[in-house]
């Protein structure tokens, strides 16, 4: 039955993206909806979201573009009001294309690919000096593999060995202009990982039981960083955005909105009626 | 110098359990007395300077104090939009130490060179420059510039020089007709040209910049407020650094002075040297300045600008 409320909690954050998006006649959709099982589980695994609490867990959203997935968790799992969310990209607002460190929830400012591990990296590393158990989640795209820096991050957290440290990658298979296999195929060095001493572990990005299955596992066996490989799939829920590269850039139209959302609420109900049955 | 800012950050580390330092890999001979005092607080991160800002970053959103050591031109350059999105974004007190400033890294070449550091950094909200003139400043400034709740960039040079000259503050005062202003390390060749403009006008005075933040604009504005020219020397190209910011100030404040910038002219490459001879290579030449200082004043400085 929580298996199955986390999937009703992801399709809801879906569903926000889609209002919100169109709302503000906004893009960056397709990789909001890749995202929104990854940042359920991020929500509702992380301690202490949006508090001052200093030995909170940490999430960076590394892939800052998507920042209107971690918006609507954040509006799910009570940390922002509905009233904030709805000031996405309206003057004055902390909730723009990019997350804003002044933001509820958000605790490192990204958008610039390639910088947000490190922070995790570090967040990590203060934790284990603090000798708390709080973790640091990031959430990388597979575009940031591109960014050497990505890489220097890896290494270190490797060679420091930080179990507290763990990455969602969300390999979409798609970057702005393209595929990242004909673009830069730098996902095809996942085995590196491995070799600076992460725990790897493949699942289906869109399914919230796996991913919170490894999370679970490497608590308990896990023996350095972790980095979740999540397949998905850009545009996820929304049959004509899946896969189609635009939809990194374009905002809906009417007719285009309506289509996607009743896809997806009506995803959205046969959830919930698995979870009224179960 | 090196050696004392170590010798400084252990002290302080003492006390506070919140420092820690990393290296992108450098500091042969010089990180071993805090490394050996702290290990656990001592980490190399490889020669990944972003890898060194971003993780700053990190531990410095949890509230410890982390200090970055590398070369200067690495420190300041190669993670420059780290520091702009990490510690300057977040206001948060990540101190970055840049080994030899300007061309301090002689036969090293151009690659070693910190002749721009400045120019990229003070531009930064919130973010302090701290060049220190000599050993003295490191102990009696390393303290009070620690307490700084931003970021810091520390431009350390390799060795130091015994700096007698006062350094610029909100109690300097009004500067003289000529006012001499050296960054940090630059005070030896300050004193030189201080020491030739006072052979032919006794109304002359010099002091060295050790702070860049937004409080300098203020303290310079009220020290040049009688000043005709004012020579900055600095070990950095003469534009975007301390001569850009003076000008700047005097633009600003509308003030009647004449700005000479003193430091490196041109691309250093081509030549390599001691630090002694490239600056004879590529900074100004000292005696165009004297010339253009005599030619100033004959002209009954100040008429000139009407």
């Amino acid at each position: 039955m929580w298996e199955n409320a986390m999937q009703v909690l992801a399709q809801k954050i879906r569903s926000k993206v889609l209002e919100i998006s169109y709302n503000a006649h906004k893009g960056h959709i397709g990789s909001a909806l890749s995202i929104c099982e990854i940042v359920a589980v991020v929500a509702s695994n992380a301690e202490g979201i949006g508090t001052q609490n200093t030995s909170r867990d940490r999430v960076v959203l590394s892939k800052g573009h998507a920042a209107l997935a971690w918006y609507s968790a954040l509006e799910q799992v009570g940390v922002i009001t509905t009233d904030t969310l709805k000031t996405y990209m309206c003057d004055g607002s902390l909730l723009g294309t990019h997350p804003d460190p002044e933001l509820e929830g958000v605790d490192f400012m990204t958008g610039s690919l390639g910088q947000g591990i490190g922070y995790g990296v570090g967040a990590a590393l203060a934790g284990r000096l603090a000798k708390d158990e709080r973790r640091s989640f990031v959430v990388l795209s597979d575009s940031e593999l591109n960014e050497g820096s990505t890489w220097e991050s890896a290494a270190l957290a490797g060679q420091l060995k930080l179990k507290n440290l763990k990455v969602f990658l969300d390999l979409n298979g798609q970057q702005a202009l393209g595929k990242t296999k004909d673009i830069l195929p730098t996902s095809a060095a996942i085995g590196a990982w491995e070799m600076f001493g992460w725990n790897v572990s493949r699942v289906n990005g869109h399914s919230t039981s796996e991913l919170h299955q490894c999370l679970e596992t490497h608590e308990s066996l896990g023996t350095g960083p972790l980095i979740i490989v999540a397949s998905t799939i850009a545009g996820k829920g929304v049959s004509f955005m899946e896969g189609e590269v635009k939809w990194h850039y374009l905002p809906m139209s009417e007719d285009e909105y309506g289509r996607a959302v009743d896809q997806v609420d009506r995803e959205l109900e046969s959830l919930k009626m698995i979870s009224d049955l179960s | 110098m090196r050696q004392k800012l170590i010798e400084e950050l252990c002290k302080a580390s003492r006390d506070d359990g919140r420092i820690v330092l990393l290296t992108a890999d450098l500091g042969f001979g010089v990180l071993e007395q805090f490394a050996n005092e702290f290990p656990d607080r001592y980490f190399n991160v490889g020669v990944a300077e972003q890898s060194l800002i971003a993780t700053a970053t990190g531990l410095a959103e949890a509230g410890y104090v982390p200090f970055c050591y590398s070369i200067a031109t690495f420190a300041s350059l190669r993670g420059l939009e780290f520091i702009r999105n990490g510690p300057v974004a977040h206001r948060l007190p990540v101190r970055i130490i840049g080994i030899g400033p300007g061309m301090d890294y002689g036969f090293d070449g151009l690659s070693h060179f910190a002749v721009d550091d400045v120019g990229s950094l003070r531009c930064q909200p919130g973010l302090t420059i701290w060049t220190p003139s000599d050993e003295a400043d490191v102990s009696t400034q390393f303290k009070s510039v620690n307490n700084f709740a931003g970021p810091v960039y520390m431009r350390i040079p390799k060795s130091s020089v015994k700096c007698n000259t006062h350094r610029l503050s909100k109690d300097s005062g009004i500067g003289a007709k000529i006012s001499i202003l050296s960054l940090g390390d630059a005070h030896p060749i300050g004193e030189s040209i201080h020491r030739r403009v006072a052979e032919f006008e006794s109304d002359v005075s010099h002091q060295t910049v050790n702070l860049l933040n937004s409080n300098l604009a203020h303290v310079v504005q009220q020290h040049l407020a009688k000043t005709k020219i004012c020579i900055v020397v600095e070990n950095h190209y003469v534009v975007g650094g301390l001569s850009s910011m003076i000008a700047e100030v005097v633009a600003n404040s509308a003030l009647n002075v004449l700005v000479i910038p003193f430091g490196v002219e041109s691309l250093p490459i081509g030549k390599l040297g001691s630090p002694k001879y490239l600056s004879q290579r590529f900074f100004t030449d000292i005696n165009s300045v004297i010339l253009n200082v005599k030619f100033e004043l004959n002209l009954k400085v100040g008429e000139s600008f009407k």
